[in-house]
């Protein structure tokens, strides 16, 4: 595993303008929405308490501002097109010109697996979500003290966050069987998917688990610029801390991308 | 109110409390950086100071108001450098404070009565305000209402403010000002011609007196700014009674800005945002301060939400 790890790096890292494309992209798509929520009445967030703040809402199901759900739906669609590239990128090593001709060929593929995957967590969020922690936390918590009902939710969140995971297993693995093993029909790589997840469970687990490390890693290390800095490290380092942050965010999805890929090649 | 000693159970106790006792009820954990625990502690204290037995739907929203209030200017003067911005993420279980965001001051903004409280203090001072709940606290107690507080604000302030109650003590009464217009162009005589239309939005007007025609030519109570490119201030006064009022200037420089009840006297206001309006956009590294710091979180939303797609 650690092998395996250590060259999704180093994949990774011989395609630095992956990393530039991805986060110039993500640029792009949230300057705008930035502007527009720039005159919103709401304070806004920044340093770690932003991605505490939009881990906390998708935990809780809270609502976002409609301009960044619309921004977020145009990014999904932003990455229909970066899936098929990125993954062949480190399945045969093209080059720029088989980058744009790949986004050409698996974007269809890509955006079947994603209406799939938008479907099966609607379901997720829409249906267990408010029977786990709406109705099952408040018939348990009801009357708790706060301790417990701390320990309720944690545990609920657990059972949530598990369904979430296995929708983004089932559907990562597909991506890349698509491309590994030019299979572009949805039930089929979602078939050979969740074979392949069979077979190789552990692996996939300690994989995604290492990922979530790696994020949590992230977060104790923006939290910890917080307090070094008392919370007021002034505008320029705050806006590059963020910055910092987002880059980090994307270098980690693109090696777990690769050592998605490495562990499909691996098996095969 | 006295002294007396603070208890913090960490679950709900299992004895009754003790007579005399305050018992309020907050989340747990609180941040070290927040301040909810003194604000939750002072707010039932300010209930229990303004509590009493008995009296009507209106005694009920009157010490609703005057509780918030209390609150509230207990709080500000505990921390006048403020309190930072507290979130409460995870089910409402973690808290957490962001310290370069102060906390929003004042009473709660849905709580009219106290915002009505807020909105006489600006305008008479807190002198004439302490002096007026000081006479008032024990009058409550005895079973006073609406009718006596406003006595003994009249009489401490020194003037009658009947202009004020009729509307800000009617639910249905909405306080909404704006700047509707503003413009500044160069005249063909090398002056700039500058007009300004300030609007009410609400129903209720701020005039400063009952008497429809303003003795010793007052124009009403609320104040309105133009500041001209120059440096030079121009201050108006309007009641508000009328839907609009417009202002013509001839000047040397353009105005950069306009802005109504500037020093936020009007509490009440629903909408401070439609308050001001501005010619100059201001530098542009002030510009883009406001989106820079908005980025980092929306990049994070799209980055997160885009998982699920």
């Amino acid at each position: 595993m650690f092998t395996l790890v250590a060259r999704a790096f180093a994949a990774a890292a011989r395609r630095p303008g992956l990393l530039l494309l991805t986060y110039f992209l993500t640029l792009l798509v949230a300057l705008p929405i930035a502007a527009a929520l720039s005159h919103a009445v709401e304070p806004a967030l920044a340093g770690p308490a932003a991605p505490l703040d939009n881990l906390s809402a998708i935990l809780d199901f809270s609502p976002r501002p409609a301009q960044a759900i619309g921004g977020a739906l145009a990014y999904g669609l932003v990455w229909v097109l970066l899936w098929g590239p990125t993954i062949e990128a480190f399945a045969r090593r093209t080059d720029r010109a088989g980058f744009v001709e790949s986004a050409a060929r698996f974007w269809r593929p890509m955006l079947r697996l994603s209406l799939v995957s938008l479907a099966g967590y609607g379901v997720a969020f829409f249906v267990l979500h408010p029977i786990l922690l709406g109705w099952l936390f408040h018939a348990l918590a009801g009357t708790a003290g706060d301790r417990l009902a701390l320990a309720i939710r944690l545990v609920l969140y657990a059972i949530f966050g598990v369904v979430l995971a296995a929708i983004s297993l089932a559907i990562d693995y597909a991506r890349v069987q698509t491309v590994v093993a030019d299979r572009r029909g949805t039930v089929d790589a979602i078939t050979s998917a969740v074979l392949f997840l069979r077979g190789k469970t552990g692996a996939a687990l300690v994989l995604a688990m290492a990922a979530g490390l790696g994020f949590a890693g992230l977060l104790v290390a923006y939290w910890a610029f917080d307090r070094i800095t008392h919370g007021a490290p002034g505008f320029v380092a705050l806006v590059m801390a963020g910055q910092l942050f987002i880059m980090a965010r994307l270098a980690l999805r693109i090696v777990y991308i690769a050592a998605e890929v490495e562990l499909v090649r691996s098996s095969t | 109110m006295g002294s007396g000693d603070i208890t913090l159970f960490p679950e709900k106790p299992r004895q009754s409390a003790p007579d005399g006792a305050v018992v309020t009820r907050m989340r747990w954990p609180v941040s070290a950086y927040g301040r909810s625990l003194e604000d939750d502690v002072v707010g039932a204290l300010a209930r229990h100071f303004w509590s009493r037995q008995g009296g009507t739907r209106e005694d009920a929203w009157l010490a609703d108001g005057l509780a918030e209030y209390t609150r509230a200017r207990v709080m500000e003067a505990m921390f006048p450098d403020g309190r930072p911005f507290e979130l409460r993420l995870f089910g409402g279980f973690v808290p957490y404070a962001v310290r370069d965001i102060p906390a929003p001051t004042g009473p709660d903004p849905s709580n009219r009565a106290a915002l009505v409280l807020l909105t006489l203090e600006r305008y008479i001072g807190w002198p004439a305000v302490e002096e007026a709940l000081s006479d008032f606290a024990p009058e409550w107690r005895r079973g006073a209402g609406r009718a006596e507080l406003i006595g003994d604000i009249n009489r401490a302030a020194g003037r009658d403010l009947s202009w004020f109650y009729a509307a800000a003590f009617d639910a249905g009464a909405t306080y909404d000002f704006s700047i509707g217009e503003l413009t500044s162009e160069a005249t063909a005589h090398g002056q700039y011609r500058t007009t300004v239309v300030a609007r009410r939005l609400g129903s209720a007007p701020f005039p400063g007196t009952a008497a429809l025609s303003a003795p010793f030519g007052s124009r009403g109570a609320i104040g309105i700014d133009v500041t001209f490119a120059g440096g030079a201030l121009v201050h108006e006064q309007w009641d508000g009674r009328e839907d609009s009022v417009k202002y013509t200037y001839e000047s040397h420089s353009p105005a950069v800005s306009a802005a109504i009840d500037p020093d936020d006297v009007i509490a009440l206001d629903i909408r401070r945002e439609n308050n001001r309006r501005d010619l100059s956009a201001g530098p542009a590294a002030g510009r883009w301060k406001p989106p820079l710091r908005w980025l980092a979180w929306v990049q994070d939303l799209l980055l997160t939400y885009s998982s699920f797609i």
